[in-house]
């Protein structure tokens, strides 16, 4: 534990203290929980995403009613997020202070819909659920129609970002089997050209 | 229909029990032959859109884990298996008891509403596995026996399939498939031109929808939702079949649990009695009777109906009902390949590697098909970046890496009829209506372990060839809905239930299409074959009533 973060937490509490003073009793930093859990989304998702504030509200509203201790932990991360300029020193200072769990559970709310990856999770966002706007130039999202009958064959777009995952050590598999038999190698049928 | 005064004493020339698209497209065939029809159906009658609310309205968990029954609202009184949680409907044991975790669905309609509308032929050998390979049994039709009724199905059905003989797997046909291909995506394009060299052998999979609209069906628009539910009717529904039968005459009955039958002096079926959903017995009379449940409620039906002149069960002089269980026991794998391929494009299913499918090998060990699901890798990409601890622009960008280059393979295995996978009616649990609950003993056998083997190789190899990292094999079995076995056709009498035509050995006016008649599984899915039995007893039908 360092000086500067007993500074940073005792500024913080201090800060929290005069702004409930200032402002409603009873309610947290914010002026409400919902626009403390907007900060917090912010910060932790950064610019990249739009945060739809309608959202915002029943994501907020869902956590605090279904996860345990979340009204007071998104107390304490509001001034983090205030305090933290990007997203991976934010996720930093929430580790540090012990709010990291609730910081992550955050933004895998927003980005899966649901307020929890477990069975029957209270859901809350379906075509809203921010996973499927990175690929939203390539990808359906399923159930909505993306294009008339057949678009699929068009090419898709460029990857645009490296294909290779840096970020994972390969996880092992099982060896390949002693015996089993190679398929036969034949000649390569048509190749379908997908023309409609 | 609640009034039940208007359900007493209820009869007509053809009694059908089950309305998925077997029980339906009997139906239909049926009342245009200008028969009185009536189908009995366990289960409730709910309209498309609200499934489609219902998926949407789910758990991301859920969604991520396949929960394909979760959305079908069921009968309080006739529970279908559910696993979130597990309701434990079905109880199962045996060395791979768990790998028997079927989905199907208790609802007017059937399971098809939440199929991918795969529509595969046996291969001929499939028909033959004892004389060719020396396992399993014969079928006491042959390949071309039932090819007509494959063309049917597929009219029916509204099949698009390679015109391309050289796509075809089998290719031996009478007539083209009612529509060309589904067109490939770019995906299936790719990992045609690297894998097809290597003999792996990547076809279209003939699938029950089509880019131009067909009849009154839609064109499929690639909503990538086909299971558990296609949201624009685009994909074959064996709803489609009781609505057409409903609109020529026939009448459904929703919530309709039927648990005996009435024998007469010949051991033809008179009548068969079933509960409405306040628990009131009704009876329905015949002339002749179609048991067209699904591979476990069929052979469940015919055992609760022992009577004094069936004590072991209606149609089991042989002790074959509820024997030789079957499902395609599948194995999956996931990789990520070196290049983006972008599954996820168009109809769910699209394309599959057959190059395993057939050979001298199936002496041995099992033959094997590879999927290459078509889904979506959002949800499953979502989960491994957020795993990562990722955030911000770095999150995003993993989202989008893993969703690109994801592959999932769905490896389909060969299980051999074997009478000790069995289905028995439990002694101790029961359903709401008091009637026995089923229990399925289940061993998928060396000869699918030793497939496996070979299986595990292949994708190996297919890893390897795309460039794959963090490929993970699961060898744990899984269950493909695609039930077999239970009221085994052949064509002696003491050691099987029904004949070619489905019809059983015991009982000269009862049919029990489907599934469950099925001698052999190959590896393909079993509902286009399923569909075909059916027509083929319904023409067996129609020469009863001639």
């Amino acid at each position: 534990m360092t000086f500067e973060l007993d500074r940073r937490r005792f500024l913080g509490a201090t800060l929290s203290a005069a702004i409930i003073a200032l402002q409603s009793p009873g309610k947290a930093f914010a002026a409400t929980d919902a626009d403390a859990f907007m900060a917090v989304s912010r910060a932790a998702i950064g610019p990249q995403q739009h945060l739809n504030p309608t959202i915002a509200r029943r994501l907020q509203e869902t956590m605090a009613e279904h996860l345990q201790g979340f009204g007071a932990a998104l107390t304490r991360l509001e001034p983090l997020a205030r305090q933290n300029a990007d997203t991976d020193a934010l996720g930093k200072a929430a580790e540090e202070a012990g709010l990291h769990d609730t910081l992550r559970a955050i933004i895998a709310a927003w980005y899966t819909g649901s307020i929890s990856n477990t069975m029957n999770a209270p859901m809350v966002a379906y075509y809203e659920a921010l996973m499927y706007r990175p690929v939203a130039d390539a990808l359906p999202v399923p159930t909505y129609c993306f294009g008339v009958p057949g678009w699929w064959t068009a090419t898709p777009p460029a990857l645009g970002i490296s294909p290779i995952p840096t970020a994972a050590p390969p996880k092992t598999s099982q060896a390949p089997a002693q015996g089993a038999a190679p398929l036969p190698a034949h000649p390569l049928p048509n190749t379908p050209t997908g023309k409609l | 229909m609640s009034d039940s005064t208007s359900l007493s004493d209820l009869s007509a020339d053809v009694v059908i029990v089950g309305s998925g698209v077997v029980g339906g497209m009997i139906a239909d065939q049926m009342v245009q032959a200008g028969r009185s029809v009536i189908v009995l159906e366990a289960g409730m009658r709910r309209p498309r859109g609200e499934f489609v609310e219902k998926w949407r309205d789910m758990s991301f968990f859920n969604r991520r884990h396949s929960d394909f029954q979760g959305l079908y609202p069921q009968s309080p009184k006739a529970p279908a298996p559910l696993y979130f949680p597990p309701n434990n409907y079905v109880g199962l044991s045996g060395p791979d008891g768990s790998a028997y975790q079927q989905g199907y669905l208790r609802i007017v309609g059937g399971t098809t509403w939440h199929w991918a509308a795969s529509c595969w032929r046996h291969l001929p050998e499939d028909f033959q596995m004892k004389s060719l390979f020396g396992v399993g049994r014969d079928w006491p039709i042959s390949y071309d026996d039932l090819e007509p009724y494959y063309q049917r199905a597929e009219e029916e059905m509204g099949v698009s399939g390679p015109h391309d003989p050289h796509l075809q797997s089998p290719d031996r046909r009478s007539k083209p498939y009612p529509r060309d291909m589904i067109p490939f995506g770019y995906g299936d394009r790719r990992v045609s031109e690297i894998l097809n060299p290597h003999g792996f052998n990547v076809v279209p999979i003939p699938q029950g929808r089509s880019i131009q609209p067909y009849g009154d069906r839609p064109g499929c628009c690639g909503n990538n939702n086909c299971q558990p539910i296609c949201p624009i009717g685009a994909m074959y529904n064996g709803i489609q079949h009781i609505e057409r039968a409903e609109a020529r005459g026939a009448r459904i009955i929703a919530e309709a649990v039927v648990y005996s039958a009435d024998t007469d002096e010949n051991n033809n079926i008179t009548a068969v009695h079933w509960y409405d959903s306040q628990h009131n017995s009704h009876r329905v009379t015949g002339k002749a009777f179609v048991f067209a449940c699904n591979g476990i409620e069929t052979p469940r039906l015919l055992l609760l109906a022992a009577n004094s002149r069936n004590p072991n069960g209606l149609a089991n002089s042989s002790d074959q009902v509820g024997r030789n269980m079957m499902d395609h026991s599948g194995i999956h794998a996931t990789f990520l390949a070196s290049e983006p391929l972008w599954f996820g494009r168009g109809p769910a299913q699209s394309s599959c590697i057959v190059g395993a499918r057939n050979g001298d090998f199936r002496a041995r060990y099992s033959a094997n098909k590879m999927i290459l699901n078509n889904i979506s890798r959002v949800a499953p990409a979502t989960e491994q970046a957020l795993a990562l601890g990722l955030s911000g622009q770095a999150l995003d960008d993993e989202i989008r890496r893993r969703a690109a280059c994801g592959v999932d393979l769905s490896i389909s295995l060969e299980p051999l009829p074997d009478p000790a996978n069995r289905l028995t009616i439990s002694k101790t649990r029961k359903d709401p209506m008091g009637l026995g609950c089923p229990d399925i003993h289940y061993d998928v056998g060396d000869y699918v372990r030793n497939g496996t083997q070979a299986a595990v190789d292949q994708i190996h190899q297919i890893s390897a060839l795309l460039g794959g990292q963090e490929l993970e094999i699961n060898t744990k079995f899984n269950a493909n809905n695609h039930i077999m076995g239970g009221a085994i056709m052949g064509k002696d009498p003491k050691d099987s239930v029904t004949n070619g035509e489905c019809r059983a050995h015991d009982h000269a006016n009862l049919w029990l299409p489907g599934g469950a008649t099925m001698p052999s599984a190959s590896v393909v899915n079993t509902t286009l074959s399923m569909a075909a039995l059916g027509l083929r007893a319904a023409d067996s039908i129609k020469r009863f009533f001639a």
